[in-house]
C-alpha cells in the first residue's frame, strides 16, 4: 500500500498492540503461526475483533464478532468511518499533515449512519460504534486482513476501505499501528518482491512508469524491456479465451483447480497449443502439460531466500538433494535459457542474490552473511549499514512530512456479483481448514487426523430445512454448475450461509460452483460468494436383485 | 493454548446449575437459544474475566446433578472460554468432583489421624 507491496508491521509489534481487527481472515486455521503472535497479545490484554460471515476458530477468542452479511466489508468499514468522524476521534492533526482527500472521504461516507450499517451488514449498530470508538480510542492498533477481503470482485476497494479507517484514526507508520495483509505461504511476499507479478520489476519499480529503474535492469541484462504491463492469471485466461495465448509456462501453481469456475479452466487449458509446467508434484495441470519439468522442494532442497508476511528475508539452505531427475529451479531456469539461445552460465543462488541486490535498491544492504547474522532483515535496507525496518511509513509522522501524501481513496458499497434469489438462495462461501493447504498438491500426501474430506457445511436449520441428516450426500449447484458432497451440520454457521473448502477437487469440484467475477485491477475471482441451491438427492435406486436382466451399460 | 470445545448439548439440569452461578448465556454461540443474535457475540477478555467462577460452577454442578458430565464441562468452558483441557484439570484435581456418575448419596469417610482419634475407624470398615 502507497506503493509498496507489504504489510507495514512487524510480529513483534503484533504481540505489543492494544487492539487487533482480524477483517476477512480465519488466522487461527489459515495462518496458525501468525495466530500465535495474536494470542500473545490477547494474552497481555490486547482486544480482538473479528469480521467474518462464520463463527470461527478465531471468532472464539474475539472480545468482538461482526459475522457480516458476505460482502458488506465497505458497509461495515464506512459506517464505522462516520461513527468516528461524528464523535470526533480522527486524528485531525494526522490528517490534515500527512493525507489528501478526507473532505471527498468524509462526505461519502456521510450517508453511513449507524442504521443503514446496521441493517447491510447485519450486525447490531451497538457493537459497530463500540469498536468504531475503541478502534479510534486506542494507542496502538492495526488491521490484518486475508482472502475474505480479497477474494472479491471489489478486492481492492475492500482494501482501501481498511487503509482510509487507518489514516482516519492515524493508526499506520507508528510502532505497533499498522495495516497487515497476512500472507498465505511462507515465500508469497517474497514471490511479489522479486518480480513475480506482471507490472513490476523486482523490488516493487514499475515496469511502465520507471524508466529509470527499467534502464538499469536493461543495462545488466542486455537485453530489452518492454514498458508494458504482462497480464496477470485472470487477464492470460481471458487472452486463452480470444485464442492470443497459445502457450503457458507454469511454474509451482495448479490453475487448473485452483481457478474459479473450474469447467470453463480446464476446457480452455486442453485447447492450448503448448503446457510447460515445472512442479514438485504431478499436479492435474502437470498431467495436461506437453513438458513436465521435476523441480526441486524449496524449503529443504534448495538454497535461496523467502520473505514472510513481516517483510523478513530469511536464508533458506539445502538439506538434501533434489530426487530423481528434480533439479534445482534456477539450474531449470538457466539450462533452459542455453536451449534457447543464452548463455546465463551456472550461478550459485547467492551470485543471482546479488545481481538482484545490486537492481533493486530496497535489498541493497541485504547480503547473505548479513542475512544469516542478523537473522534475516525486513525490506527495505538500501546498504550494508542499515538495519532493516521494523515498520513501513514512519515518514508519515516526520516533522515535516516527507514524501506525497497519502490519498483517502472514496469507495462504493457493492454486493456481490452472484446475487441471490429464489432458485439459488443460499450463499456459499469458500475456504481453508488447518489442516489442508489450497488444492491439496502440497498437504494430500500427508495424513492428518483432523482431515475428514469435502463436505457440504451447513447450519442445523438449513439441514432441518431440507430434511437431510449429517453425512448425507446433496447435490449442490450454483448458476454455473452443479456437484454432489455429503452434508456436515456445523452450528458455527447461520442459516442461508454455507461453506466449503476446495482442498480435495478430486473428490468434489468446488470451483465448479464459483463464479469467475474478478476484481478489475487484482484479477481475483469472487471465491468467497457464490449463490447456490441444495437439494436432496433421490433415495439410491436398490440394486438389481440376483437373476434379473442385466443390462449392458452403455 | 487452544480453543477446542466439547461438542453435545448439556441437558436442562446442567445448563440451569452453570447459569445459575454465571447468568444466562449471552448469546446463541455460547449456549443461548439460537436465533435473532446470529450474527454478533462477544466474549473475550470479559469471558475470561469470570475465570474465578470456574470453580463456584464446578461446585454448583457437582452439588445439584451429582457429577460433573463432559457436556457440562464443555458447556462451562464455553461460557468462560477456558479450553477444556484446563477446565478438566481442575475438575479432576479434586476427589469430591465426580467426572463420573455417582449414586446419589456419596458418603466420605476421613482417615485422617485426628477424625481416628474421634472414632472415624469403625464407619470405614
Amino acid at each position: 500500500m502507497f506503493g509498496a507491496g507489504g504489510g507495514t508491521s512487524s510480529y513483534q509489534e503484533v504481540e505489543e498492540t492494544d487492539l487487533i481487527f482480524l477483517w476477512g481472515s480465519n488466522a487461527r486455521e489459515t495462518h496458525p503461526i501468525f495466530f500465535h503472535h495474536v494470542l500473545k497479545a490477547v494474552n497481555d490484554g490486547a482486544r480482538l475483533y473479528v469480521v467474518d460471515p462464520r463463527r470461527t476458530g478465531s471468532a472464539q477468542w474475539a472480545d468482538g464478532w461482526f459475522g457480516i452479511d458476505v460482502g458488506t466489508d465497505i458497509a461495515l468499514s464506512n459506517t464505522m468511518a462516520r461513527e468516528i468522524i461524528h464523535a470526533g476521534l480522527h486524528n485531525r492533526e494526522f490528517i490534515d499533515r500527512a493525507t489528501s482527500g478526507f473532505q471527498e472521504y468524509a462526505a461519502s461516507v456521510e450517508e453511513w449512519t449507524l442504521e443503514r450499517g446496521a441493517r447491510e451488514t447485519g450486525v447490531p449498530a451497538d457493537l459497530i460504534r463500540e469498536a468504531a470508538h475503541a478502534y479510534a480510542n486506542a494507542d496502538r492498533a492495526m488491521i490484518c486482513w486475508t482472502l475474505g477481503i480479497t477474494e472479491h470482485h471489489n478486492a481492492v476497494d475492500n482494501v482501501f476501505c481498511l487503509i482510509n479507517l487507518a489514516l482516519l484514526t492515524g493508526h499506520v507508520g507508528r510502532y505497533g499501528s499498522g495495516l497487515n495483509p497476512l500472507r498465505g505461504q511462507n515465500n508469497v511476499q517474497g514471490g511479489g518482491d522479486m518480480g513475480a507479478i506482471p507490472n513490476k520489476l523486482p523490488g516493487f519499480q514499475d515496469i511502465e512508469r520507471d524508466g529509470e529503474a527499467r534502464a538499469r535492469f536493461e543495462q545488466a541484462w542486455g537485453a530489452t524491456i518492454q514498458p508494458k504491463y504482462g497480464w496477470h492469471l485472470t487477464q492470460m485466461f481471458a487472452a486463452m479465451e480470444r485464442g492470443e495465448l497459445r502457450t503457458i509456462y507454469v511454474v509451482g501453481e495448479n490453475p487448473a483447480q485452483s481457478e474459479a469456475d473450474a469447467k470453463h479452466t480446464m476446457h480452455l487449458l486442453e485447447g492450448l497449443d503448448h503446457i510447460v509446467v515445472q512442479d514438485i508434484f504431478l499436479t492435474r495441470t502437470a498431467e495436461l502439460a506437453d513438458v513436465v519439468l521435476p523441480a526441486s522442494a524449496s524449503w529443504c532442497e534448495a538454497e535461496g531466500t523467502v520473505t514472510n508476511s513481516e517483510r523478513r528475508v530469511q536464508r533458506v539452505r539445502r538439506a538434501l538433494d533434489p530426487p530423481g531427475q528434480a533439479w534445482d529451479d534456477i539450474e531449470i531456469v538457466c539450462q533452459l535459457a542455453a536451449r534457447l539461445g543464452h548463455d546465463f552460465g551456472s550461478p550459485t543462488s547467492e551470485q543471482v542474490w546479488d545481481e538482484l541486490r545490486s537492481l533493486s535498491p530496497m535489498h541493497a544492504g541485504m547480503a547473505y552473511s548479513r542475512l544469516e547474522a542478523l537473522g534475516g532483515i525486513q525490506w527495505p535496507c538500501v546498504d550494508e549499514q542499515d538495519p532493516g525496518a521494523q515498520f513501513l511509513h514512519g515518514r508519515l509522522w516526520a516533522d515535516p512530512v516527507t514524501g506525497p501524501p497519502a490519498p483517502f481513496n472514496v469507495v462504493e458499497h457493492e454486493l456481490p456479483v452472484d446475487e441471490l434469489d429464489d432458485d439459488f438462495p443460499i450463499r456459499l462461501t469458500t475456504g481453508r481448514r488447518l489442516e489442508s493447504y489450497n488444492t491439496g498438491v502440497q498437504s494430500g500426501g500427508y495424513s492428518s487426523p483432523l482431515r475428514r474430506g469435502e463436505s457440504l457445511d451447513l447450519s442445523p436449520e438449513d439441514c432441518e430445512r431440507l430434511g437431510v441428516a449429517d453425512g448425507e450426500e446433496v447435490r449442490i449447484s450454483s448458476r454455473r454448475g452443479s456437484v454432489t458432497a455429503p452434508v456436515r451440520i456445523d452450528d458455527s454457521l447461520r442459516p442461508g450461509l454455507a461453506f466449503m473448502t476446495l482442498h480435495f477437487p478430486d473428490e468434489v469440484e468446488t470451483n465448479v460452483l464459483t463464479i469467475e467475477a474478478t476484481d478489475p485491477a487484482s484479477g481475483t475471482a469472487e471465491f468467497k460468494a457464490a449463490a447456490i441451491r441444495v437439494e436432496k438427492l433421490p433415495l439410491a435406486q436398490p440394486k438389481e436383485q440376483a437373476g434379473g436382466v442385466a443390462v449392458p451399460a452403455r | 493454548m487452544d480453543l477446542r470445545l466439547i461438542a453435545g448439548e448439556p441437558s436442562a439440569a446442567e445448563r440451569d446449575a452453570v447459569d445459575a452461578v454465571l447468568g444466562p448465556p449471552g448469546s446463541s454461540w455460547v449456549g443461548g437459544d439460537r436465533g435473532e443474535d446470529a450474527q454478533v457475540a462477544r466474549g473475550g477478555h470479559a469471558a475470561r474475566s469470570q475465570r474465578h467462577l470456574l470453580l463456584p460452577v464446578l461446585h454448583e454442578v457437582q452439588g445439584t446433578i451429582g457429577w460433573i458430565s463432559p457436556q457440562a464441562l464443555g458447556y462451562v468452558c464455553r461460557r468462560l472460554t477456558i479450553p477444556p483441557a484446563e477446565a478438566y484439570g481442575v475438575a479432576s484435581f479434586y476427589a469430591l468432583f465426580g467426572l463420573e456418575p455417582r449414586p446419589p448419596l456419596v458418603a466420605h469417610v476421613c482417615t485422617d489421624i485426628a477424625c481416628m482419634c474421634r472414632g472415624s475407624r469403625p464407619n470405614s470398615a
